[in-house]
């Protein structure tokens, strides 16, 4: 089963193939919850995010066209929609709680708080920017990807993209020096 | 600002390994998930408020939806025996699914809390009590439906509109389902809680 391709897998799976399921599920797992929690910095926010999207796929697989996009793209576009949604759901638990949650994560005292405070800071800076900005940004910054990629995942123009970039760098520069 | 300046202020630490425990959680979640998808979204109709039933034709098409889907489970439910007479299509889907967890899960199972297409096992901390009513409960605040099986006697802590909410589950001398929280409370059938609460529950005629 190892060998197979995604695409193999892929063709299994939409034939009902459990086995070949779990293990598409079992490669791409780690990759999904690296992303999510790069975008929402909280381990086991990361590992929710990384079911919910697990889940999708589960829902979606048999009706998956490969012939409309790279099943990695795919994957990328449904990981950032989930923590997005996520990240709203958590705001408005927050807002009604009256408190941060993420606070307390971060001020506890273990050996990771220093690296996890950092992980917050950056993400607080990118939750200032509007959401189609902060996804840009995290695209390219984050994940490393060039504008076409980025544009792929997010299903908007090249140009767009880098309309974005522009746009959310100007603020960042204004934030930063605060 | 430049590109590398960006990069500098967004640099981002490694993000940490999955761990094995979530790993496995994620996969069986998955697997799960992936056996019954096929059959759950016309159970999702009649557990959600979509607005798409209201066209004309719709109603029809659901119907024929669930015949097939009762037909469907009735002879593909996995384990236990979840065919007790009159259960409706999103109970047998409902009972099929904590049949599967709890093969998995045993005694740790508590109750599975399905909303908006995410399932969540809630593991641990009290046993599962077996002997008394499995219990299907249908909570919706400010339009977002979640739905909740488990057995009598549970206490859960979940999400319920965008609140953390502590639910004791309880049934009954007449099988009637009590829920009791903070929040609001259901009693004689006659919910009491804020505006924008509904919720319903009823004892699942069934054996696992």
């Amino acid at each position: 089963m190892q060998t197979n391709s995604d695409f193999q897998l892929i063709e299994m799976a939409v034939g009902g193939n459990e086995d070949a399921f779990r293990s598409l599920v079992e490669r791409h797992c780690e990759m999904v919850f690296k992303v999510a929690y790069r975008w929402c910095a909280v381990k086991e926010d990361a590992e929710d995010i990384a079911q919910n999207v697990m889940m999708q796929l589960a829902d979606k697989i048999r009706g998956f066209k490969p012939e409309e996009a790279a099943f990695t793209t795919w994957l990328y576009r449904v990981t950032i929609n989930a923590a997005k949604d996520a990240y709203r759901r958590k705001q408005s638990r927050k807002n009604n709680e009256g408190r941060y949650a993420n606070d307390s994560d971060v001020h506890s005292s273990n050996s990771a708080a220093e690296q996890q405070l950092r992980q917050h800071e950056t993400t607080r800076l990118l939750d200032r920017l509007p959401d189609k900005e902060k996804e840009a940004v995290f695209l390219v910054f984050c994940e490393g990807m060039n504008h076409a990629e980025a544009a792929a995942i997010v299903g908007c123009a090249e140009s767009t993209i880098s309309w974005r970039v522009h746009s959310a760098r100007k603020k960042l520069k204004v934030w930063a020096k605060q | 600002m430049t590109n590398d300046e960006l990069k500098n202020i967004l640099q981002q630490p490694d993000a940490p390994d999955l761990d094995d425990a979530a790993r496995e959680r994620i996969v069986t979640s998955a697997a799960i998930r992936y056996r019954h998808a096929a059959r759950e979204p016309e159970a999702d109709t009649t557990w959600s408020s979509r607005g798409w039933l209201n066209t004309a034709l719709r109603p029809l098409m659901a119907a024929a939806a669930a015949l097939v889907l009762v037909v469907a489970i009735q002879f593909s439910l996995p384990g236990g025996d979840t065919s007790g007479p009159g259960l409706s299509g999103t109970d047998r889907y409902s009972a099929a699914v904590f049949s599967e967890y709890q093969s998995l899960f045993e005694d740790e199972l508590r109750a599975v809390v399905a909303r908006n297409g995410d399932v969540d096992v809630v593991l641990g901390g009290q046993r599962s009590q077996q002997a008394n009513p499995l219990v299907i409960v249908r909570i919706e605040a400010d339009g977002q439906p979640v739905h909740i099986t488990a057995y009598s006697g549970q206490t859960i802590e979940t999400e319920i509109g965008g609140k953390s909410v502590t639910l004791d589950i309880l049934t009954t001398a007449d099988q009637e389902v009590v829920l009791a929280s903070d929040e609001f409370m259901l009693e004689d059938g006659v919910l009491h809680g804020p505006d924008g609460f509904a919720a319903d529950a009823h004892v699942l005629e069934v054996s696992l």
